[in-house]
């Protein structure tokens, strides 16, 4: 592992000089206006609205042990200067990506946000069935965390730090990354809404719009994606036709089986 | 995904709007069929924006603050000291081509405006021009001349809807903003005879700082949408005779109260998602205006050109303002009412100008970047954009 950062002082990924699908040099005029991480309650609505096992203690001193494991690593350190937001997944064999996403983590959604914000709307803008229509993408170690679910509970934490990459430039970037990291799909991403449904909340700037990258939609053309309409969050489907804008960010995950 | 996209569009659609899209489709199924194909166009990567048309300036009206204002025969004279503007103007054979070319790339819908389009003499004759049986059209208009007469035979030549403005449902705030006394009753007087006509109708107006809080702002919403008409919300940008007036200029709570009152009243701004699209930002993806010597612009409210079609043809321009880094991508905000940097950029690159818009290479130019630092291995600047389609 190269000792040089891999990520900048506002824990983006560094792009190489000649990349394609990236901007080197981004505004950072899209802002997710992190708060201090609150694991009790990250912790509370996972065991309500996913039904987690795991003890509290558990679940700390796993977010703990990623958190230093980032920070000891020279290359990956600067990611916890960037938004980062734990996560925990319960025990699930998945055998429909889109059908357990629609009966199961859009409802959770749902349900935590209303509690957060009980003046404002989760909207899934997605009408038709997902079943059997989303499938992982290649490359994107996405499927790890699949099968760590079906053997157990998995705790972990989302890193929204591919900003103004397009999802082919992050499956590159990836390749940079130890085997502990994936590109984030939709279980990781919902998982840390479902905590934290205040991620894309901002009232001073305008957040970016977050993929669910490692998820690829039968019509290859759309991905999945969170995003804020004012003080509501939408999960919706686009095309992305393999660009990058500095609106768009892609994240990674960190995870561990428990 | 994309037959999806169509159906979603179609079923968002309430019970009026689809009547009145079944009533196009009867009418003029041309038109209707452009419009249905907007979806799946969007979904591979195309474009279907809204023509705004931009003929004459003439105006009957000297508003407190006018986006148009700096394009007016007026203000070159009075207060540029041009005494003739020799520049080639657009004249009705522009028109049909230009009403070709936008046809040609499944554009479907045309709105005339100026200034005041319904003082234009030959109004009826750029109706012809862009042809109604082709194109959606639409006109702006302050309503002033907008009685029951006028709006049957806009109705006979084949507009479909008005686009009227309203600054304020305080009669005297709105007329002394209009700087014409009466202008406010003139505009409900206009209300009523466009939905006697069955024309369809959008009432207009601009947000400053502040008013999505006032009563005034909540009565106006409520106004409009008990009697079931739209209400376009158009953020106050620094342009025109506003330049300077940053005091306006509205801040992402103003733009976030404006959002949650849609969902209590027919209100939408051009980033509200509409028909199943989530464009955010319309600069070219939604819109463009023809100005009268033919330069384009990425929005009404820009005055910068992306290209002249005397010189290049509707699609290079736009794909050339796709290919932009402000203008295609995807965002969320409005680019000239609310990005500082943008704003900025706007306001020192047309300071100054005797006639707008600023041509092609001297505004916006291929070379543009969202950031103009230097890569410090390289000493390279940075490396623009680029939208890999």
């Amino acid at each position: 592992m190269k000792n040089i950062s891999l990520f900048d002082s506002l824990g983006r990924g560094i792009v190489e000089r000649g990349a394609t699908g990236a901007s080197q040099i981004t505004r950072h005029y899209f802002k997710i206006q992190q708060s201090p991480i609150d694991l009790p309650t990250v912790y509370r609505k996972s065991q309500k609205y996913l039904g987690v096992s795991i003890s509290f203690k558990h679940f700390e001193e796993v977010v703990n042990n990623i958190a230093t494991h980032v920070k000891n690593n020279p290359s990956l350190a600067n990611l916890l200067n960037g938004p980062h937001y734990p996560f925990v997944l319960p025990k699930i064999s998945i055998d429909n990506l889109g059908g357990i996403i629609q009966s199961i983590f859009i409802p959770a959604l749902e349900a935590s946000y209303r509690e957060t914000f009980p003046s404002f709307d989760f909207k899934n803008q997605i009408r038709q069935s997902l079943d059997s229509s989303i499938s992982i993408l290649k490359q994107s170690r996405h499927e790890n965390i699949i099968e760590s679910m079906r053997i157990g509970e998995v705790v972990g934490i989302l890193f929204p730090a591919l900003s103004d990459f397009s999802i082919d430039a992050s499956l590159r970037f990836l390749k940079n990354l130890p085997s502990e990291f994936s590109l984030t799909g939709g279980f990781d991403l919902l998982a840390a809404f479902i905590g934290s449904p205040a991620i894309l909340f901002n009232d001073k700037d305008y957040p970016p719009m977050l993929w669910m990258s490692a998820l690829e939609n039968k019509d290859k053309k759309f991905a999945f994606y969170m995003e804020a309409y004012g003080y509501d969050l939408n999960f919706n489907t686009r095309p992305h036709f393999g660009s990058n804008c500095e609106y768009w960010v892609n994240s990674l995950t960190m995870f561990k089986e428990v | 995904m994309v037959m999806d996209a169509t159906q979603k569009l179609f079923e968002d659609l309430s019970p009026l709007e689809r009547q009145k899209r079944e009533g196009l489709a009867k009418r003029k199924p041309y038109i209707a069929k452009k419009f249905a194909a907007i979806a799946e166009t969007e979904a591979n990567g195309g474009i279907s924006p809204i023509v705004r048309l931009e003929k004459s300036y003439l105006c009957n009206f000297q508003c407190s603050h006018c986006s148009a204002e700096y394009y007016m025969d007026r203000h070159l004279e009075k207060e540029l000291k041009v005494k003739e503007d020799t520049r080639r103007k657009i004249d009705l054979s522009d028109i049909r081509e230009l009403s070709r070319q936008a046809d040609e790339l499944g554009l479907a819908r045309f709105v005339i405006t100026g200034g005041e389009p319904l003082v234009m003499k030959d109004f009826d004759d750029v109706v012809e021009a862009i042809d109604p049986e082709k194109h959606y059209i639409v006109t702006d208009t302050n309503g002033w001349f907008l009685d029951s007469k006028k709006a049957q035979h806009l109705k006979e030549i084949g507009v479909e809807k008005v686009q009227l403005s309203l600054d304020s449902m305080i009669a005297e705030e709105h007329d002394s903003f209009r700087n014409k006394p009466g202008s406010y009753k003139r505009v409900m007087r206009a209300i009523d005879a466009v939905l006697e006509a069955n024309l369809n109708l959008l009432v207009s107006t601009v947000l400053v700082k502040g008013r999505a809080k006032t009563k005034e702002f909540h009565d106006l919403c409520e106004f409009t949408s008990k009697r079931g008409i739209g209400l376009y919300v158009s953020y106050a940008k620094p342009v025109g005779t506003a330049t300077n007036h940053f005091e306006l200029v509205i801040d992402k709570e103003d733009a976030d109260i404006l959002r949650q009152l849609e969902k209590q009243y027919q209100v939408f701004t051009h980033m509200t998602p509409s028909y199943g699209s989530f464009k955010g930002c319309i600069t070219v993806k939604g819109i463009i205006t023809v100005t009268s010597t033919n330069e384009v612009t990425p929005c009404p409210y820009i005055d910068m050109s992306i290209g002249n079609l005397w010189e290049t043809p509707l699609k290079e321009i736009l794909e050339r303002g796709m290919r932009n880094p402000w203008l295609g991508p995807h965002r969320p905000d409005c680019l000239i009412g609310e990005d500082p940097k943008f704003i900025k950029i706007h306001t020192d690159k047309t300071r100054g100008a005797t006639f707008l818009p600023i041509p092609w290479g001297e505004g916006f130019s291929d070379n543009d970047s969202l950031t103009d630092e230097i890569i410090p291995q390289t000493g390279l600047s940075s490396i623009p954009i680029k939208i890999v389609r």
